[in-house]
C-alpha cells in the first residue's frame, strides 16, 4: 500500500490546464491508436507472421480497450481512483514496455524498417509526449511532490533509453549482418572473379582455336566442294557420247570449275605429229576452235612446252614466249599476262591423248597447286572416259551382235534344214563321179583303152579323197560343237608353226595359181595356246582365203606382235564379202553364196572353226572388205590368258555372243583406269551363300576357279557383310586377295543389298591407293552393279536358249531319219484315218504333231538296243521303255500342249492293257495314241531291219490284222487296213524305187510336159 | 540328125562322164560349164535336151532354166535337172522354172538314159 500510496496519482480532474473533454480526445485518441495497432499487428501478421508484429497486435487490444475503459473511470470518478490510478499506470508501463519490445524486434528482423520505424515513432512519441507534457511529470512537480516527479522522470528516462537501447541494438545487430554478408558477398565476388578470370583464359584460347578450325573447315569444305564438283562432272563426262561432246563437255568444265577465262582442248592429229585445238571454252562457253596454223601445235613445240623446268606436279606452267627464259613465273605468286597451263590428258598406262592449255585465271595469283591436281585428276577422268568411250561402242557393237545372234535363233530350223542341204549336196558331188565312174568302168571296162581306164580311176581317186576331205571336217565340227575339244594350253611359238605350215600353203597356192606372200618374224613368237589348235585355225584361214580367190590372184598372211597380243591378218583378192554377211560368215554352214549359186566346195564349216577357237582363247576374230576387192579377216590372240571365267552353263553354244565377255571387258576397263596390276569382281550366288568369281585380272588362276567365299570370309566377305568400302592388307589366311599389297576393296549394292565385290591390289607405279582412287572405285560401282544383273538375265535366258536349242537339235535329227517316203505314207494313213473318224481340226493337228515327234526320245536308247534281233533283258527293256518319257522331257523346251503330251505317253499302251508305261486298256488309251501304234507298227514292219528285210505289204497288214483286239483297237484297226489298201499301189511304188531318182510327182499341171516317164 | 544334148556343170568330172557316155548313146553333145556359159551356147547349138546342174557358179541352174523358158524357141527343150541338192525347196523352184524332171546325184547311167529316151519319145508324138 506504501507503493500505491507513493505512486503519482492524479486524475483529470486535478488538471488545471486541461479539462475533461480534452483528456477524453486524449485517451480516445490512444484507443483509436490500440484498434488501429492491433488491425496492423493482425494484417502484418497474415503478411508475416513475424513475432513483433504478433506483441503489437497483443498491445492493440489490450490498449484499445483500457483506453476506453479509463474514458469512463476518468469521467465518472469512479472509485476508489487511486488504486485504479496505480492498476492504470502499471498496465500504461506494461504495454508500453511491450510496445517497445515489439518495436524493437521489428526493427531488428523487418527489412521494411522505415514503414515500422514511421508506425512506431508515432504511439511512442505521443506516450513520452503525454506522459511529459501531460502531467505525469509536471503536475507533481507544481504540486511539489518531488519525490513523485523525480520517479516519474526516472520512469520516462528509462522508457527513453530503453527505447534508444533497443534502436541501437536491432541497428547495430543489422549492421552487423550487414557486414557479414557483405563479407560472404566480398569472398564470393572474389572467387568468381578468380573463376572469371579463367573463364576469359579460355575463350580466348577457344576463340584462337575456332579461328583456326574454321580456317581449316573452311580450305576443307572449299577443297570438298571442288572434289564434289570434280566427281560431279566426271560423272557428267561419263555421261557424254561421242568424241567431240566428251572434249567440248570436258573444256566447259575445266573453265568454269576451275575459273579460267580460256581453255583450250588439243588433242592428235589423226597422223599422230601434231596437235589440233579440238575445243575451246571462254569464260565457260564453248567455241568452236580456230583453224589454220595457229590450232594446230607441232610436236616440236609441245615438247618445248613440257621442259622440266616449268613443271608442277604433272603440270607446266609456260611463261609467255618473250619471258620464256626466266622461268618458273609462278614464284612470285602472280600470274604474268601470257602465261598459261599446260595440262596433259594421259591415260593410265600413260599414253598421251592431249593436253588442256589454260590461260587467264579468275584470280590474280592463278591456281594453287592443289587445283592444279584437280585439273590433272580431271584430264586422267577424261582420258579414261575416251577410253571407256570406245569400250562402250565396242560394247554396243557387241549388242547388236547378240541381236543378230537372236534372229538367227528364229530361223534356226532354216539353218538345220539349210545345213543338211548343203552336207548332203557336198558329199553327193564326189559321191556321184565316184558313182557314175565306178559304173563306166564295171559295165564298159573291157572295151576301154588303158589309158582312159586309168584317168577315170584316178577320178574316182580324187573324188574319193575330197569326199574323205568333206567328211573330216564333218567330223572336226563335230568335235567343236560337242565342246569336247578342250583348250589344252601350253607354251607355242606361233613364227615357228608358221614357218612349218608355210610349205604347204605355197604348194597350194601354186596349184591354184595364187601369188602367195608371208610375212613372219624369224624370231620366237610365244603364246600360251593349244598348238593343236592353233595350227587348225591357221590352216583353216589360208584355207579359206585360197578358196575364195580365183586363179591369178593373189592371197598374203602376215603374222605380228601386237602389244600383248599375237595378230594374224590373212587378206586374199576374192571376191569379198558383202556389207550385210559381214557378221554372219563366222555361223556354222553358212556360205556367202548362200542358196543356189556355188562357187567353191566347202560347207561353211571353216570360219565358224576359227571363231571357235579364237573365243576358246579369249581373242577375237573378224573381216572386212579391201578397198581394192577382196577380205581381210583378223585374227588377235592375247598372249596369255588374263581372265578367269567361271564355270559356263555346259551347253550354251558358242553361236551366242557370251556375256561374260562384256564383264571381262569392264573389269579390264576398271583395272586400266585405276592402273592396277589385279582385279577381281565377285557377285553374290543366288540363294545368297557364296560370293563367286565372276572376272578377274593379274591374278592366278589356279586358286580363282570355282572359289566360294562365305559371308564375312576374307576380306571380300567381310566387305560383303558390312557394305563398307575397305582399304587393308589382307591377312595371310585370306585365299582370294593374300600375297599382295593393301586392297582397296568396294561393295557393290543394288536395291539396298551387297550383290557384289569388286577389289584392286597393286598400283602400277608402286604408289598406295588414295582416297582419290577410291573415289574412282565406287563412282564405277553403279555400273558393274548394272552390268552384273545383266549379265544374270543373260545367263538364264542363254540357258533358256541352250535348252530350246538342244531340244530343236534333237527334233530335227530324229525328224530327219525316219522321214524317208515310206514314213510319210504311213504318217498319211493315220491322218486319213483320223479324219474318217470325224477328228475336230485342234485334234487333228495334236495328232500331227505328236505323230511327228513321238518317238524322239529313242535317241536316248542306246543304238545296240534298238537293233538287237534278240529278246531282251529285263533291264534292257526297262530302258528301252524309258524312252517314252525321254521323249516328254526332250520335247518340254518347246512347250508342246497338254493333248499331244498326253497322245506321246500312251503310245505304247496295248488295247488289252499289256502295253507301257500305265498299262491302260480299252477306250482309256486316248484315240490319238492307239492310232499312233498302229501307224508305228506298219512303219516298223516295212522298214528294213539289220536282223531282218522289210517286210512285204500283205504280210504287215495280216500281222497288224492279227492282233486287233490284243495290241490295237478292233475298230480303229478296221479303218486304218482300210486307209492302207487304198495306198497299196503308192507304197509298193515307193519301196521299188526307194533308192533310185525320182520324177516330179506333182499333181498340179502347172508344166505342158507332165507326165511321169514310167507311165 | 543327131539329136542334140547340152550338158551344164560346173563339176568337170560329171559333165566329163555325161558327156563321155552321152556321145557313146550317139547324141551330139556340148559342156557348158556353169548358166552363164550354157546362155552363151543355146542359141548356135539349138539342143533338143538340156542336163542342168543347179548349183553353179555365176548364174545357178534355176535362174537359167527360167530364162531359157522365157524365150519361145526353147519352150519346148527338155530340160533335166540333175542335182545334189535333195532338199524340197529346190526341187519346188526348178519345177516352176520349168524343168521337166528332176533327178538326184548319184544318179546310174543306165537310168538317166532311160528317162532321156521316154521324154524324147513323148516329144516326139505330141510335137
Amino acid at each position: 500500500m506504501d507503493l500505491i500510496a507513493s505512486m503519482p496519482v492524479f486524475t483529470f480532474a486535478e488538471l488545471p490546464l486541461l479539462d475533461w473533454r480534452l483528456a477524453t480526445v486524449y485517451l480516445a485518441a490512444i484507443g483509436v491508436c490500440g484498434a488501429l495497432m492491433a488491425v496492423l499487428g493482425h494484417v502484418a501478421r497474415r503478411e508475416d507472421r513475424g513475432e513483433a508484429w504478433r506483441q503489437i497486435r497483443f498491445a492493440g487490444l489490450v490498449l484499445a480497450p483500457t483506453a476506453l475503459l479509463r474514458v469512463f473511470v476518468e469521467g465518472w470518478q469512479v472509485e476508489p481512483r487511486p488504486l485504479l490510478s496505480a492498476a492504470f499506470s502499471l498496465l500504461d508501463l506494461t504495454l508500453l514496455a511491450q510496445l517497445l519490445v515489439a518495436a524493437a524486434g521489428i526493427l531488428a528482423a523487418n527489412t521494411r524498417r522505415r514503414t515500422a520505424l514511421v508506425l512506431l515513432a508515432a504511439p511512442a512519441a505521443a506516450a513520452v509526449f503525454l506522459g511529459l507534457i501531460g502531467g505525469e511529470f509536471t503536475r507533481p512537480l507544481l504540486a511539489r511532490n518531488l519525490p513523485a516527479a523525480a520517479c516519474h522522470l526516472l520512469l520516462h528516462v528509462l522508457l527513453v533509453v530503453l527505447l534508444v537501447h533497443e534502436l541501437m541494438r536491432g541497428l547495430i545487430g543489422e549492421r552487423d549482418q550487414a557486414a557479414e554478408r557483405t563479407a560472404t558477398l566480398t569472398a564470393e565476388r572474389d572467387v568468381l572473379r578468380a573463376d572469371l578470370g579463367v573463364a576469359q583464359e579460355d575463350l580466348a584460347q577457344a576463340r584462337l582455336r575456332g579461328e583456326q578450325a574454321l580456317e581449316i573447315t573452311q580450305g576443307a569444305s572449299r577443297r570438298a566442294r571442288l572434289l564434289e564438283h570434280l566427281v560431279a562432272s566426271a560423272v557428267e563426262l561419263q555421261s557424254l557420247r561421242g568424241r567431240q561432246d566428251l572434249m567440248r563437255g570436258a573444256v566447259e568444265l575445266v573453265g568454269t570449275l576451275f575459273s579460267f577465262r580460256r581453255a583450250d582442248l588439243y588433242h592428235w592429229t589423226d597422223t599422230r605429229d601434231a596437235f589440233v585445238a579440238r575445243a575451246t571454252a571462254i569464260d565457260g562457253e564453248f567455241e568452236v576452235p580456230g583453224t589454220g596454223a595457229q590450232a594446230t601445235l607441232d610436236r616440236a613445240t609441245y615438247e618445248q612446252m613440257v621442259h622440266p623446268r616449268f613443271r608442277v606436279s604433272n603440270s607446266y606452267l609456260v611463261p609467255p614466249v618473250s619471258a620464256q627464259p626466266a622461268g618458273a613465273a609462278a614464284d612470285d605468286g602472280q600470274w604474268p599476262p601470257g602465261q598459261h597451263l599446260i595440262v596433259p590428258i594421259t591415260d593410265p598406262a600413260g599414253a598421251l591423248h592431249g593436253f588442256f592449255k589454260l590461260s587467264e585465271p579468275g584470280e590474280d595469283s592463278g591456281p594453287d597447286l592443289l587445283h592444279i591436281r584437280y585439273v590433272e585428276l580431271l584430264a586422267r577422268q577424261l582420258a579414261a572416259v575416251l577410253e571407256g568411250n570406245e569400250v562402250r561402242e565396242r560394247l554396243a557393237a557387241c549388242r547388236d551382235e547378240l541381236a543378230v545372234a537372236n534372229d538367227r535363233l528364229q530361223s534356226l530350223g532354216d539353218l538345220r534344214s539349210n545345213f543338211i542341204a548343203n552336207v548332203s549336196h557336198e558329199l553327193r558331188t564326189p559321191l556321184t563321179s565316184i558313182i557314175g565312174y565306178s559304173e563306166m568302168l564295171r559295165d564298159r571296162g573291157e572295151s576301154m583303152s588303158p589309158d582312159v581306164r586309168g584317168e577315170f580311176l584316178a577320178v574316182i581317186h580324187e573324188q574319193g579323197q575330197q569326199f574323205r576331205e568333206i567328211i573330216e571336217n564333218l567330223l572336226d565340227l563335230e568335235r567343236m560343237e560337242d565342246q569336247s575339244a578342250r583348250v589344252d594350253r601350253a607354251e607355242c611359238d606361233l613364227a615357228a608353226l608358221t614357218r612349218r605350215l608355210a610349205e604347204d600353203w605355197r604348194q597350194k597356192a601354186e596349184q591354184r595359181d595364187l601369188d602367195f606372200q608371208l610375212d613372219c618374224p624369224a624370231s620366237r613368237m610365244s603364246l600360251e595356246a593349244d598348238p593343236v589348235l592353233c595350227q587348225q585355225l591357221l590352216e583353216h584361214l589360208l584355207d579359206n582365203a585360197f578358196k575364195f580367190t580365183p586363179p591369178g590372184g593373189a592371197v598374203s598372211a602376215r603374222i605380228f606382235e601386237q602389244g600383248t597380243a599375237v595378230r594374224i591378218e590373212v587378206q586374199d583378192t576374192g571376191i569379198g564379202i558383202p556389207e550385210d554377211k559381214l557378221h554372219t560368215i563366222f555361223e556354222q554352214f553358212y556360205q556367202v553364196d548362200g542358196s543356189s549359186t556355188r562357187e567353191v566346195g566347202g560347207q561353211g564349216v571353216g570360219l565358224s572353226i576359227c571363231r571357235d577357237i579364237t573365243s576358246w582363247h579369249d581373242g577375237r576374230i573378224w573381216a572386212e572388205n579391201m578397198p581394192g576387192g577382196g577380205a581381210r579377216l583378223t585374227v588377235i590372240l592375247p598372249r596369255r590368258p588374263h581372265v578367269v571365267l567361271p564355270s559356263a552353263p555346259a551347253s550354251i553354244s558358242p553361236v551366242f555372243h557370251d556375256p561374260r565377255l562384256s564383264l571381262q571387258r569392264l573389269l579390264h576397263w576398271v583395272s586400266e583406269n585405276l592402273g592396277v596390276h589385279a582385279a577381281v569382281l565377285m557377285r553374290v550366288d543366288q540363294p545368297r551363300e557364296h560370293l563367286e568369281v565372276v572376272a578377274a585380272a593379274g591374278l592366278p588362276a589356279g586358286q580363282l576357279q570355282d572359289l566360294r567365299l562365305g559371308r564375312g570370309v576374307g576380306l571380300a566377305g567381310r566387305t560383303w557383310a558390312d557394305g563398307e568400302t575397305r582399304l587393308e592388307t589382307p591377312e595371310s589366311g585370306d585365299v582370294l586377295l593374300s600375297g599382295g599389297g593393301p586392297v582397296l576393296c568396294v561393295p557393290l549394292p543394288f536395291e539396298g543389298e551387297v550383290v557384289g565385290v569388286v577389289a584392286v591390289r597393286d598400283r602400277h607405279d608402286g604408289q598406295s591407293f588414295g582416297p582419290d582412287d577410291r573415289l574412282l572405285l565406287e563412282s564405277m560401282a553403279p555400273r558393274l552393279v548394272h552390268l552384273l544383273q545383266r549379265y544374270e538375265s543373260q545367263e538364264s535366258s542363254l540357258r533358256d536358249f541352250a535348252a530350246i536349242q538342244s531340244s530343236l537339235r534333237a527334233t530335227t535329227r530324229v525328224g530327219i531319219l525316219p522321214r524317208t517316203d515310206v514314213a510319210s505314207v504311213c504318217h498319211e494313213i493315220c491322218l486319213a484315218s483320223a479324219r474318217r473318224l470325224g477328228l475336230p481340226g485342234a485334234d487333228l493337228r495334236h495328232l500331227a504333231f505328236a505323230l511327228r515327234y513321238y518317238d524322239v526320245g529313242l535317241s536316248t536308247v542306246p543304238p545296240h538296243l534298238l537293233n538287237k534281233p534278240d529278246a531282251l533283258t529285263d533291264a534292257e527293256r526297262i530302258q528301252l521303255e524309258r524312252h517314252v518319257q525321254a521323249s516328254l522331257v526332250t520335247l518340254a523346251p518347246i512347250k508342246p500342249p497338254p493333248k499331244v503330251r498326253e497322245i506321246i505317253l500312251h503310245h505304247h499302251e496295248n488295247y488289252d492293257g499289256s502295253g507301257y508305261p500305265e498299262g491302260l486298256a480299252g477306250e482309256a488309251i486316248p484315240l490319238g495314241s492307239r492310232l499312233i501304234a498302229l501307224t508305228d507298227s506298219l512303219r516298223a514292219l516295212l522298214q528294213r531291219r539289220p536282223w531282218r528285210p522289210a517286210v512285204p505289204l500283205n504280210d504287215a497288214l495280216a500281222e497288224i490284222q492279227a492282233f486287233a483286239g490284243t495290241r490295237y483297237c478292233p475298230r480303229l484297226t478296221g479303218i486304218f487296213l482300210e486307209e492302207a489298201e487304198k495306198r497299196r499301189r503308192h507304197i509298193e511304188d515307193l519301196r521299188q524305187h526307194a533308192d533310185d531318182g525320182e520324177d516330179l510327182r506333182q499333181p498340179a499341171a502347172t508344166h505342158p510336159v507332165q507326165q511321169s516317164p514310167r507311165a | 540328125m543327131n539329136q542334140r544334148i547340152l550338158i551344164v556343170d560346173d563339176e568337170a568330172p560329171v559333165a566329163t562322164l555325161l558327156e563321155h557316155t552321152l556321145r557313146d548313146e550317139g547324141y551330139e553333145v556340148a559342156v557348158a560349164t556353169d548358166g552363164m556359159d550354157a546362155m552363151n551356147r543355146v542359141h548356135a547349138f539349138r539342143p533338143d535336151v538340156v542336163i542342168m546342174d543347179i548349183m553353179m557358179p555365176r548364174l545357178d541352174g534355176v535362174q537359167t532354166t527360167r530364162l531359157l523358158r522365157r524365150n519361145r524357141s526353147f519352150a519346148d527343150t527338155v530340160i533335166i535337172a540333175l542335182s545334189a541338192r535333195t532338199d524340197q525347196a529346190v526341187r519346188e523352184a526348178m519345177n516352176e522354172a520349168g524343168a521337166d524332171l528332176y533327178m538326184r546325184k548319184p544318179f546310174t547311167i543306165a537310168r538317166l538314159v532311160e528317162h532321156l529316151r521316154n521324154l524324147l519319145d513323148e516329144r516326139t508324138r505330141t510335137g
